[in-house]
């Protein structure tokens, strides 16, 4: 924790915004929020969607358009002034200079017409009144210092020939070019990979730290706060119900809600037995919030009558540490069962022996290598053996698809979306693939429910061949093997009632009234074995939060009684508390039906955690693949190992105290994949042979598999033994 | 840029080649009159004449692909037919007259932009003030009333109260651009004023759509004032679909002066096709619906050069 | 009725212009009772004495020259307008989904020659393309309505097929593919739907355009039979011939016309503005003097920081 200066730079007391839909109705965004921000310092503000947490940051800055928003009452005081009374002149002069803000969607919040020298010139126009051939300089060094290659050529080009990264770091250059005290940075890195967003954040705390600005991070992910924040404060229905400094916040956590969060996220660190406890319920509906309750008492356990006619007030519970709820102490047997530290058997203590040199083909068996090779006989998790019941197997599966240009498209190339991926699943059981957009990893799905006319390669369903599946037999196929796909908001008709909606499948295969089951009780059935209420069967999905259209989503799979399930980034789009909801149903429903899942995404502790084996994918390739325990306890690949580290462990204390690998560049585009390893541009340990050669994807030890040039030869002549 | 223009000139292959055909067709699903209509200035000529000759001399009687091609070779020499009433050739007609529906055209488009930016522009930077609604509410009067009314109305009172009346005698603008303008400027403002009602609503949205995009929230929370926003973040944004707007624009702007040019004598195209369909003359109408046509097709290429020169994304798809 | 009250309630001009078309419907329906002097055997009755008289109160509008009632003329040229505007409208938009949507879901080669098709078609004014029809089809009620119809459904049709596209690109037909539905499903249970509000937008949008076109073909001569009663025909006809003995032939048929299009144009926005959620509440201010003056209007004082 970094030593803090005391004094304070941002001083929001008394906070109040609504909104106004078009009857006049209030809408309490943020609801009387006070705190306060020291120079240098980080505070992070943590909320699930709807909480507020995004408005209150443009109500600093006023930056809430009327209609439908307003600022009402409140201070925010900078410099001894308060912003809200100013006139627009003297707040024009501090937004951009002295308060600048970085936003959550870089592909949106840059002008597609302007260049990127221009709009990142701009603030140092206006408000430093330099020339415009001084404030292209200045750009360049600025782009130079975010790490962006060749910033000079790049000062004259448009946002879209930016890739995500490069975007978001161009914003964070534009909000860092009048060395502002005080950097509002909203959700920063979620619309970004994983290992971008640390290379992001690294940058945006290195910038900050020199300017000695303070920063105000808005996020819903915890691993953030607790990698950098220096205090912490936590959203729920417009109010702060918890503040305190990392530790208190994750170890010592006081508040129902805090404690749910904190239980509800999976973390990589702990053994995947340790289960995720969601909080029930919805997030809270703002618009029908009374002023006079906890904004929490609905999914709260502990309420009492008290919660739901007076409105507890943040109390000082330890030093610094303070929180908004009646029954507080009666947490406590909760936050006892806490993890206070992850096992120390974590992979980055050991020292790490399969980098080897090629050369050594023959590696002696010294007496330490065999006392590592006990140790990880004893650490890993052997995948079982039966081989037999495999339900699906993808053999050297390629999908590319061609890259045609010029007038008579013309093949110039191929995206090789997915090239030469091979695995099975067996029945029952789940295999994660994760992998950064780009990694081909969404293709595979598709091409296991027989979507692409795949490339090269064999996919087998209980034996049969889908790949050249057509018309009504493939139609026939869908019955067996179903999908459920991330946007829980476009996957259902806007139109259709959620009824229609489950029983599409069934009406389009006339299926309906199998069994003796009448429609109705079908929907019923669904809808209870997804924790729906059927009363509501003949609504339509916008009345549904994101949840429970996911929640409807899976019915509508499940109704058609398939074996087989695809998920595709299914709780990608949820919070945390409904996505702990949502991952806890999906896994009991597979105990309960015996079904069988591909679970694909980018959040690591997600996959890890449902999955029993997981697959890394990086450019259309497997890196690795192994039974899930491995993947955090053992991982082999540089990549994979990166990729741990680039996921930050919701518990300062953890987090604080590992390695950080953290990757230089992004990923190649998947036209002009690099010659030999996919990964080579990237890794750290790349040598020549990388460069020249492709790894073959190699069992190293029990089905544990790794496709690097230096994890093969120590493993395989182990295995000999 | 030189190899976005060449791709979409090629582009524009298939859709003449469906102009060539459409235009074909609409005037062979005319046959019997086109035949009559020779027969009968054949026969007035004293020259006798029956269906069969008829038929013969304007190539009917050969298969319907047969004549296409013979038409389109003889449209690559640049032979557009001989009109049947006025003894001269298709092109020469048209030759004379376009160069005066080019002007009206002209004139009326920069008097709508003229009109229509600034005010959708107000409109949108006063939204929903007292002004913003009475320009508005003009602005869809002046969609709604039609063009000939207005121009009859202007015909009439003029006339009537101060015995004026617009010259019915062409000058070109060379010769004498006060008394050109004279002509022109009546018809061309009545047709621009329809055309800028419905543009500067147009110009409204526009402008108001990107004024709640994300980046506009960008300029304020850089500390940029609000005309700056208005025209440096949001008008060149705006402007993409206004531009091709224009291109849409432009096949109404034709209509109108269709109607326009007959009512105020003015010896353009527009005034041409009608008189030729009057008269049955469908080698003319031919010949001018085939240049109309490939005026708007020029016209939406300039838009789609203009459109990649605004938009850097705009790539060819 | 939910769209009727909301009409009303939050779009009284739209709902004005609503009001406006009924009454012409009205007209239009009621015309044998309501007009003073009304048709005989479907022929307008003519004072020959009392031609071209100005307004009197025998006849309020004055008459033509051949005698005949210009109030009466415009009551029946009502019913032209009406029923030419609203089978057009309706015969417009069939065409326009009927293209749109095939092209769409089926795609293809199929999409690809007909929106050349298409394509070259938008490239000839649409006027002139209505005057060659005519001018093929010879006059009439009926030439007219087919005349309008294909060339302005054709045109439509691009709106139509790029929305039902978006739709065919979206989640949910995604998952109904995959849920094995076929394209004649996904077509009537996903596309129509979902374009549905387009489709009226459009039905709402496009009938003051057709109604001036309709005015324009009448008053070029290219449209109904010179007996029917037409507004376009009456300025043509009467106005410009008599323009200087009898002015007022030409002003009332235009205010007629200017009228039904100006009412159809607010209904029409109107219904665009409920119908696109997109467009809702208007675009709020950032500066804050705006601001201030808006609550003031909106809240009405309620609320505010000063």
């Amino acid at each position: 924790m970094t030593v803090i200066n005391t004094e304070t730079v941002l001083d929001v007391r008394h906070l109040k915004t609504s909104f106004y839909d078009d009857s006049g109705t209030e809408v309490r965004a943020v609801d009387d929020l006070s705190y306060s921000v020291h120079r240098g310092e980080c505070v992070a503000i943590i909320g699930e969607s709807g909480s507020g947490k995004t408005v209150e940051a443009l109500s600093v800055l006023r930056l809430i358009p009327f209609p439908p928003g307003y600022v009402k009452s409140g201070e925010v005081i900078y410099r001894g002034k308060d912003m809200l009374q100013m006139k627009d002149e003297e707040l024009k002069s501090l937004r951009g200079s002295s308060i600048s803000m970085i936003f959550q969607e870089p592909g949106t919040a840059l002008n597609p017409v302007m260049t990127i020298g221009d709009q990142i010139a701009e603030p140092l126009i206006y408000h430093k009144g330099m020339s415009r051939k001084d404030a292209y300089s200045r750009v360049a060094e600025l782009l130079e210092s975010v790490e962006i290659p060749n910033a000079k050529e790049r000062i004259k080009q448009y946002p879209h020939q930016f890739s995500g990264g490069m975007q978001q770091r161009a914003m964070i250059a534009m909000a860092m070019s009048c060395e502002p005290d005080i950097l509002i940075a909203d959700e920063p890195t979620t619309a970004l990979d994983v290992t971008v967003q640390a290379q992001v954040l690294e940058q945006l705390e290195a910038l900050r730290k020199k300017t000695d600005a303070a920063l105000i991070i808005i996020t819903h992910n915890l691993g953030i706060v607790a990698r950098y924040a220096d205090s912490v404060k936590i959203m729920y229905g417009g109010r702060i119900v918890e503040e305190g400094n990392p530790i208190d916040i994750f170890e010592h956590p006081h508040h129902p809600y805090t404690l749910g969060l904190v239980r509800a996220v999976p973390r990589l660190d702990l053994p995947r037995s340790h289960g995720l406890h969601p909080i029930k319920g919805e997030p809270v509906d703002m618009s029908k919030l009374p002023q006079d309750c906890c904004p929490f008492e609905k999914r709260c356990a502990y309420a009492t009558v008290e919660c739901g006619s007076v409105r507890p007030t943040l109390t000082e519970i330890a030093s610094g540490h303070f929180c908004a709820c009646f029954h507080e102490d009666m947490t406590e047997a909760e936050r006892a069962a806490l993890p206070k530290a992850a096992p120390k058997d974590v992979a980055f203590t050991r020292p790490e022996p399969h980098i080897g040199e090629l050369s050594a083909v023959e590696l002696p068996l010294g007496e330490d290598l065999s006392a590592i090779m006990h140790e990880r006989i004893a650490r890993q998790d052997p995948i079982p053996e039966t081989i037999n019941d495999n339900i699906l197997k993808v053999e050297q599966l390629k999908m590319w698809f061609p890259v045609t240009k010029g007038l008579f498209n013309r093949r110039v190339g191929w995206v090789k979306a997915v090239d030469d991926v091979s695995f099975s699943i067996q029945k029952g059981k789940t295999l994660g693939i994760v992998g950064e957009s780009g990694s081909g990893k969404s293709t595979v799905g598709h091409c296991l429910i027989g979507e692409y006319d795949i490339t090269a390669g064999n996919v087998m369903y209980n034996g049969q061949s889908i790949t050249k599946m057509k018309g009504g037999k493939l139609r026939r196929l869908r019955k067996e093997i179903q999908m459920v796909t991330q946007d829980p908001f476009s996957s259902l008709d806007p139109r259709m009632t959620i009824k229609d909606a489950i029983l599409e499948g069934v009406h389009v295969h006339g299926m309906s009234g199998k069994d003796g089951k009448s429609d109705e009780t079908l929907v019923r059935e669904m809808m209870e074995l997804v924790g729906l209420n059927p009363v509501f069967s003949t609504r339509f999905p916008h009345e549904f939060s994101g949840g429970q259209r996911q929640r409807i989503s899976i019915a509508r799979a499940l109704a058609l009684e398939p074996a087989f399930i695809v998920c595709d980034e299914v709780v990608s789009a949820l919070d945390v508390s409904i996505q702990a909801q949502i991952i806890g149903l999906l896994m009991d429903l597979q105990k309960e039906l015996g079904l069988t899942y591909v679970f694909i995404g980018h959040d690591l502790s997600v996959i890890r955690h449902i999955s029993d084996s997981v697959i890394v994918m990086y450019l259309g390739k497997v890196m690795e693949m192994t039974a899930s325990e491995n993947l955090y306890k053992d991982p082999l690949h540089p990549y994979t190992k990166a990729l741990i580290s680039a996921v930050p462990i919701p518990n300062p204390t953890v987090d604080r105290q590992r390695e950080r690998i953290l990757l230089t560049g992004e990923m190649p585009s998947p036209i002009n994949t690099p010659k030999g390893c996919n990964f080579c541009t990237r890794c750290r340990d790349a040598t020549d042979l990388c460069r020249e050669e492709e790894p073959v994807l190699k069992d190293v030890f029990n089905g544990h598999y790794v496709a690097c040039h230096y994890v093969k030869e120590m493993e395989t002549q182990w295995v000999n033994i | 840029m030189g190899k976005y223009i060449a791709k979409r000139l090629l582009l524009l292959i298939p859709a003449l080649i469906a102009v060539l055909i459409i235009v074909f067709a609409l005037m062979r699903m005319t046959p019997g009159s086109a035949v009559d209509a020779l027969v009968y200035k054949l026969t007035s000529a004293g020259i006798p004449a029956d269906r069969a000759s008829a038929e013969a001399m304007l190539g009917m009687d050969k298969p319907a692909v047969e004549q296409f091609f013979i038409w389109f070779g003889d449209l690559l020499r640049g032979d557009m037919g001989n009109s049947f009433f006025q003894s001269e050739s298709v092109w020469n007609i048209i030759k004379t007259r376009m160069p005066v529906t080019l002007e009206l055209g002209i004139m009326t488009l920069l008097i709508s932009l003229c009109i229509s930016i600034p005010c959708g522009l107000y409109c949108a930077a006063r939204q929903d003030s007292v002004s913003d609604y009475s320009i508005r509410v003009v602005g869809v009067v002046m969609m709604s009333v039609p063009v000939f009314w207005i121009a009859t109305l202007v015909l009439i009172y003029p006339a009537l109260w101060w015995q004026y009346a617009p010259p019915t005698h062409y000058i070109s603008f060379i010769e004498s651009p006060a008394e050109n303008l004279r002509m022109f400027l009546p018809p061309a403002i009545l047709g621009a004023l329809m055309q800028a009602g419905m543009e500067l609503r147009m110009v409204r949205t526009v402008v108001l759509e990107t004024m709640r995009q994300d980046y506009i929230r960008t300029a304020w929370a850089k500390g940029v004032g609000e005309r700056t926003i208005l025209f440096k973040h949001s008008l060149r944004n705006a402007m993409i679909p206004v531009v091709t707007g224009i291109g849409g624009a432009l096949s109404m702007m034709i209509g109108g002066s269709v109607i326009l040019e007959n009512m105020f004598n003015i010896p353009g195209m527009g005034a041409q096709v009608v008189n030729s369909l009057d008269n049955r003359d469908y080698p003319v109408v031919q010949g001018c619906v085939l240049i109309f046509a490939l005026f708007i097709m020029i016209v939406n290429l300039v838009v789609d050069i203009a459109y990649k020169w605004i938009d850097p994304r705009v790539e060819l798809k | 009725m939910n769209f009727l009250k909301t009409l009303f309630k939050k779009k009284p001009i739209g709902g004005a212009g609503l009001v406006i078309l009924v009454f012409f419907v009205i007209l239009a329906i009621a015309s044998d009772w309501i007009a003073p002097y009304p048709m005989v055997n479907g022929v307008m009755q003519s004072d020959v004495i009392n031609s071209l008289s100005p307004s009197t109160p025998e006849h309020l509008f004055g008459t033509d020259s051949l005698g005949r009632d210009v109030l009466s003329y415009m009551i029946y040229g009502a019913r032209t307008s009406v029923i030419l505007g609203i089978t057009c409208t309706v015969l417009t938009t069939i065409v326009s989904v009927v293209i749109g949507v095939s092209s769409a879901v089926i795609g293809g080669k199929f999409d690809l020659i007909l929106q050349r098709f298409v394509d070259g078609w938008t490239c000839i004014p649409g006027i002139l393309l209505l005057l060659i029809i005519m001018g093929m089809l010879g006059n009439g009620i009926l030439q007219l309505i087919f005349a309008i119809s294909i060339p302005m459904g054709i045109a439509g049709s691009r709106m139509i097929r790029s929305a039902a596209i978006s739709v065919k690109d979206s989640g949910y037909m995604k998952m109904s593919s995959i849920l094995g539905a076929p394209s004649w499903w996904k077509m009537i249970k996903h596309v129509v739907p979902n374009i549905m509000p387009l489709i009226l937008m459009g039905l709402a949008g496009s009938l003051g355009g057709i109604i001036l076109m309709e005015a324009s073909m009448n008053f070029l001569g290219y449209g109904v039979e010179p007996g029917t009663p037409s507004w376009g025909y009456l300025i043509t006809d009467q106005g410009r011939s008599y323009m200087y003995q009898a002015p007022w032939l030409a002003v009332y048929p235009g205010i007629a016309i200017s009228l039904m299009v100006f009412a159809s144009a607010m209904f029409g926005d109107a219904v665009r503005d409920i119908l696109d959620p997109r467009l809702k509440g208007g675009v709020g201010s950032y500066s804050s003097e705006k601001i201030e003056k808006q609550v003031a209007r909106m809240l009405g004082g309620r609320a505010l920081i000063k």
